[in-house]
């Protein structure tokens, strides 16, 4: 394994690609997602269904087709030009929404109905109750379904090799074809990726069981 | 190329696409269930592999991987490896060989050590149980869950593109590279891909979800 | 003199360090009732399940018409079949339907046919008036109509002894009487059965013998009347009154 030396700064920066793309990923699909399901349960019927569409895009169709629209189909129509670093911050965001919509939405709803009622019975708008109440509930429910998304997420930022962005699996790829190692150079590649995603899997858990409300748990 | 000549290009590589996601997931099927319920109700240290297996299957990428064995195994010309469309199939059952080993197990703790006792209480044997009562129960649980993994199989088959299978991803490249058309042939993939997937695994939701609720599962 | 039926003898179940059942000789011969009753909490339940070989007991020996359970080498599935049982909380099995439920033990551990399993269960159901229920889920049944076919199930297997573990205590209060009057219908029949129960009216009336059960232990043993009109033991006492108490206000 000593030659893997020689590439400590192709792998080290393909990583820290992968972790800016994954972690921009779930932040933008919270703030984006959070909106989506805000939009869905309050926004009327326009509005729900066009969100439906767009979650149906994101979820259904794969990884691949979405980092290729956005490399190749989307600078032909607006006429501009998107590098494939940006292409995966907006695809991984994007698509990361979609699925974060859903989970958000279904701890929104497993909560929703008395605590509102007990919400306006005080005076609060109805804006105020998902602000103050809903919200900080949900956001500890869906925490478990988030860990999941995160690890799913931190995975596929693999697919980004497929527009020649210098991630960790195209690091790897390279070292490969330089060295023919293949094995060595591939578990090595999956090891990091075990290590990383577990690490922070595990302090989600940590971060889970410190903010949950006794009594308050929903699967979903 | 016509639009239309260019789609069915692209629709030439459906049955390959169906052919990666059905095979994998009955690969996955195969895998997952039995592990489900060693994880159930197998001693400790099987178990514990059971856990490593979900583990490594859940945080490593399907590409490195697939890359593992096709470059790794088929360079040396190693049969069966050497064959892209088997080593992706391959990996991508193995990979939902845990997806389903964790849904069936959720399934099975939905319904819960009591039917295994009443089963036993009437003499029926481990096995017995688990075949004739815990796993048609299992089946109908986890029937939303196996929707979703028939989705997602078929959206990651679009992998073995990777390693140069001619599927559907692959054939919509194709036409982009022969034609220099970077919009119709990306969209035309996604909306194919939306049409293999939505149908079925919104069905399968529906039917799941109803017919658990009439169990009361 | 009538043969035993099913009999533990010195039986102790020890999870970790809770002593759930200590040092128990117990016998029920052909054609006996039994009723054991007691606090909730005193091991009544794993008493049940251990003379069922539901569960293995720590120590001590189960014999089931003279042969031992407790041995190695047992095929318990054969014994169980012929031990029926009826859980407190009922556990049908959810997938299947009333009828079903009733022929899986007769197809599958008796290897009847399907018409000749279909006809006992049939017959079973009938004897629980459930007939008519026999394509219904369990989840379409109340649970007063779950816990017929639940001794239903036991039934059909011609089982040599049941045991019924507290078989009302999970229903509504309306619901209690139409399980009883299938219990007093099988008492009738002479069928060999150990019933945990609180039901005091019904257990007068059907029992051979009462048991009072604490701690993991037989307090007290008798005929019927001799708990209603003296028990001897302080315990006994205390709690046959409450249940009175208890059964008054109802």
């Amino acid at each position: 394994m000593y030659f893997l030396f020689e590439y400590l700064h192709l792998i080290f920066s393909g990583f820290l690609t992968t972790v800016e793309v994954t972690f921009f990923g779930i932040a933008m699909g919270l703030v984006l997602g959070t909106i989506l399901a805000i939009g869905d349960i309050y926004g009327g019927k326009i509005v729900s269904t066009l969100i439906k569409l767009y979650v149906e895009f994101f979820r259904g169709s794969p990884l691949l087709v979405q980092l290729f629209i956005f490399y190749f189909s989307i600078p032909t129509l607006l006429d501009i030009q998107i590098d494939s670093f940006t292409v995966g911050l907006i695809v991984f965001g994007l698509n990361s929404a979609a699925y974060q919509k859903g989970y958000i939405k279904g701890a929104m709803a497993s909560i929703y109905e008395d605590q509102m009622m007990a919400a306006l019975s005080l005076g609060l708008s109805k804006f105020q109750a998902i602000i103050y109440v809903i919200l900080p509930q949900a956001m500890r429910l869906v925490i478990p379904a988030w860990s999941n998304e995160f690890c799913s997420l931190a995975k596929s930022t693999a697919a980004l090799l497929i527009i020649g962005e210098r991630e960790l699996t195209s690091a790897g790829k390279t070292i490969a074809g330089h060295t023919w190692r293949v094995f060595e150079t591939y578990t090595f590649i999956a090891l990091i990726y075990f290590v990383w995603i577990s690490a922070v899997m595990k302090a989600l858990d940590i971060l889970y069981e410190k903010v949950k409300i006794p009594g308050l748990e929903v699967s979903l | 190329m016509s639009p239309l000549e260019k789609l069915t290009f692209i629709l030439m590589g459906v049955p390959t696409t169906l052919a990666i996601s059905i095979l994998s997931f009955f690969l996955g099927l195969a895998i997952g269930l039995p592990l489900a319920f060693i994880r159930a109700y197998g001693s400790k240290p099987f178990q514990i592999l059971v856990d490593a297996y979900e583990k490594v299957f859940r945080s490593v990428p399907e590409i490195v991987i697939m890359l593992f064995f096709y470059f790794g195994f088929g360079s040396h010309l190693r049969e069966p490896f050497k064959n892209a469309f088997f080593t992706a199939t391959f990996v991508l059952g193995l990979r939902s060989g845990a997806n389903q080993s964790q849904i069936f197990r959720g399934a099975i703790r939905g319904i819960g050590e009591e039917q295994m006792v009443a089963a036993r209480s009437l003499g029926l044997s481990r096995l017995q149980a688990i075949v004739y009562v815990m796993i048609p129960q299992t089946f109908i649980a986890a029937t939303p869950g196996l929707g979703s993994e028939y989705a997602l199989l078929v959206k990651d088959s679009s992998y073995a593109f990777i390693i140069g299978v001619l599927e559907m991803m692959k054939r919509a490249d194709v036409v982009r590279k022969v034609t220099l058309d970077t919009v119709f042939p990306y969209f035309a993939a996604a909306f194919l891909y939306i049409l293999l997937t939505f149908p079925l695994s919104t069905y399968l939701d529906m039917w799941g979800t109803r017919k658990k609720k009439q169990l009361g599962l | 003199m009538a043969e035993i039926v099913l009999e533990c003898r010195n039986l102790w179940k020890i999870y970790g360090k809770v002593v759930a059942v200590r040092d128990v000789s117990l016998g029920i011969k052909e054609g006996e009732i039994k009723v054991l009753f007691g606090p909730s909490g005193s091991g009544k339940s794993t008493l049940a399940r251990c003379l069922a070989m539901l569960t293995k007991p720590t120590k001590g020996d189960v014999f089931l018409r003279g042969e031992c359970l407790t041995r190695p080498g047992v095929d318990l599935n054969k014994a169980r079949a012929r031990i029926g049982f009826v859980f407190q909380h009922i556990w049908l099995f959810n997938h299947l339907t009333a009828l079903g439920n009733v022929m899986l033990g007769l197809r599958r551990v008796l290897k009847m046919s399907k018409e000749e399993a279909e006809k006992r269960a049939r017959r079973a159901l009938r004897e629980v008036r459930m007939e008519e229920w026999a394509d219904h889920y369990p989840a379409q049944l109340s649970g007063g109509q779950q816990q017929r076919v639940g001794i239903a199930r036991a039934l059909a297997m011609d089982p040599e002894i049941i045991i019924l573990d507290e078989p009302t205590s999970s229903l509504d209060p309306e619901l209690t009487g139409e399980v009883i009057d299938i219990l007093r219908e099988l008492a009738k029949k002479g069928t060999t059965m150990l019933i945990i129960s609180h039901e005091m009216l019904f257990n007068r009336e059907v029992a051979d013998e009462m048991i009072f059960f604490d701690e993991g232990r037989i307090v007290e043993r008798g005929p019927p009347d001799h708990f209603f009109t003296m028990p001897k033991t302080d315990r006994a006492r205390r709690f046959m009154e409450r249940l009175i108490k208890q059964t008054a206000r109802d």
